[in-house]
């Protein structure tokens, strides 16, 4: 009986991955692939680089995995490891520039209506098209939930300086997303007129 | 802001974006060249391990070693061998005038063995010795008695060849002189008194001579 048929538990895939078995190394990939790899390209930006993090990623979560000691989730760890490696390679590939610029609070307000429009794919890739530093900052705040202090260690930075950087990221992505939103009912309505 | 933020993260982060198809076999290609490179620094490392518990191990023999044994110098040998006789032969000279040394009193006592050819080299190589020496020698014919102790050294251990002293025709006069220079496996030896460091007293001992006297023999500190 192939251990692809029965269904395991987290914890049974966690022992198998101890023991290095290739079945349930396979089947934590199966599980967790497409998070991961949506991870990935939130942080790289493109495909090639989303790919090399994922390889990396697990690779690193098969040969660690016996230091996962039950502490929080397992989705959690593997999803930190995924970070940390997002991280490392951004580090190695692109200088991880981060622009001191004067603080974008500006008045923020947006059409909750609208963005409702979008896909999930669209949103992605609005992220993707932030420089670096920006999507780098926005992703760890705004997804992952890091405080600016700890964004700050990690990369290095000052608190004031990923503050800054993340309200021009904010900023920056409302107006791609507003343009995108026109551009998606321009195109839903040039359809419409022409379906008339 | 905050309702801009959640709203991202709500659309982002439980998203999932299939990996391209095959991937997997990447992975598993990839996981194979790591675990063989992790196989061959773990043996590595136990290589190491050993070859360090190997040199750990000759370090403590050599240190052992060194702290047991007794690196002495020849003289100090020497004199350890010279303390600690196995044979003592002790000869008695009553009257200097008797016609004949008492050798049988040898022959009674302890016969000296000879047994290796090297050995009767050696004899021959002191007796000649001894004959150079004999005008340096001094006979105290006044000399009432003789009493000394003589000690023979180590039993011979070979045993291919037997060579009785006694039946020779080598007058030995003398059989070892206190040396640092006389091998410790001689099979001569006769120790002189502690009291005179300067010259050593041998007994010398003539078969077949009828004027035998008592017989202080001085012989310089030459060997």
């Amino acid at each position: 009986m192939s251990a692809n048929s029965i269904t395991y538990t987290d914890q049974q895939i966690i022992q198998g991955c101890m023991n290095a078995d290739r079945r349930f190394q396979e089947l934590l990939y199966k599980k967790f692939s497409a998070k991961m790899y949506a991870v990935c390209l939130r942080y790289a930006g493109e495909v090639n680089s989303a790919q090399d993090i994922l390889q990396d990623g697990f690779v690193k979560v098969f040969t660690n995995i016996e230091k996962f000691r039950g502490e929080g989730s397992f989705e959690g760890w593997v999803r930190r490891i995924f970070v940390n490696t997002s991280l490392e390679f951004i580090r190695k590939k692109s200088n991880l520039y981060v622009a001191q610029e004067p603080d974008a609070n500006k008045i923020f307000d947006f059409d909750e209506n609208g963005l409702q429009k979008l896909m999930k794919e669209d949103i992605v890739e609005m992220i993707q098209s932030l420089s670096t530093g920006y999507r780098t900052i926005f992703n760890l705040y705004v997804v992952e939930g890091f405080s600016h202090k700890e964004i700050g260690e990690m990369l290095h930075i000052s608190e004031g300086t990923s503050k800054s950087q993340l309200a021009r990221a904010r900023y920056i992505l409302k107006e791609r997303l507003e343009t995108k939103m026109k551009y998606t009912s321009n195109n839903n309505y040039n359809s419409s007129e022409l379906n008339k | 802001m905050e309702k801009f933020d959640s709203y991202i993260k709500s659309k982002v982060e439980q998203m999932e974006i299939e990996p391209p198809a095959g991937f997997w076999h990447q992975i598993s290609e990839e996981l194979n060249t790591t675990e063989a490179s992790i196989d061959k620094t773990v043996t590595k490392k136990k290589f190491s391990y050993t070859l360090f518990l190997k040199i750990a191990a000759v370090f403590i023999g050599v240190f052992y070693l060194g702290n047991n044994l007794n690196f002495s110098k020849p003289g100090e040998n020497q004199t350890s061998i010279s303390e600690e006789p196995k044979i003592q032969v002790a000869v008695e000279v009553s009257n200097i005038h008797e016609a004949s040394y008492p050798v049988t009193n040898l022959n009674s006592r302890e016969k000296v063995k000879i047994n290796s050819l090297n050995q009767k080299a050696q004899l021959k190589a002191i007796e000649s010795e001894i004959r150079n020496t004999e005008t340096e020698i001094e006979l105290n014919t006044n000399a009432a008695s003789i009493s000394e102790e003589t000690f023979a050294s180590e039993e011979v251990k070979n045993e291919d060849k037997e060579f009785d002293l006694t039946e020779t025709n080598i007058p030995v006069y003398a059989l070892k002189i206190l040396n640092k220079n006389v091998p410790e496996n001689d099979e001569f030896s006769i120790i002189a008194p502690k009291t005179k460091e300067t010259q050593k007293k041998v007994i010398v001992i003539e078969k077949g001579i009828s004027k035998q006297p008592s017989i202080d023999v001085r012989i310089p500190y030459r060997f």
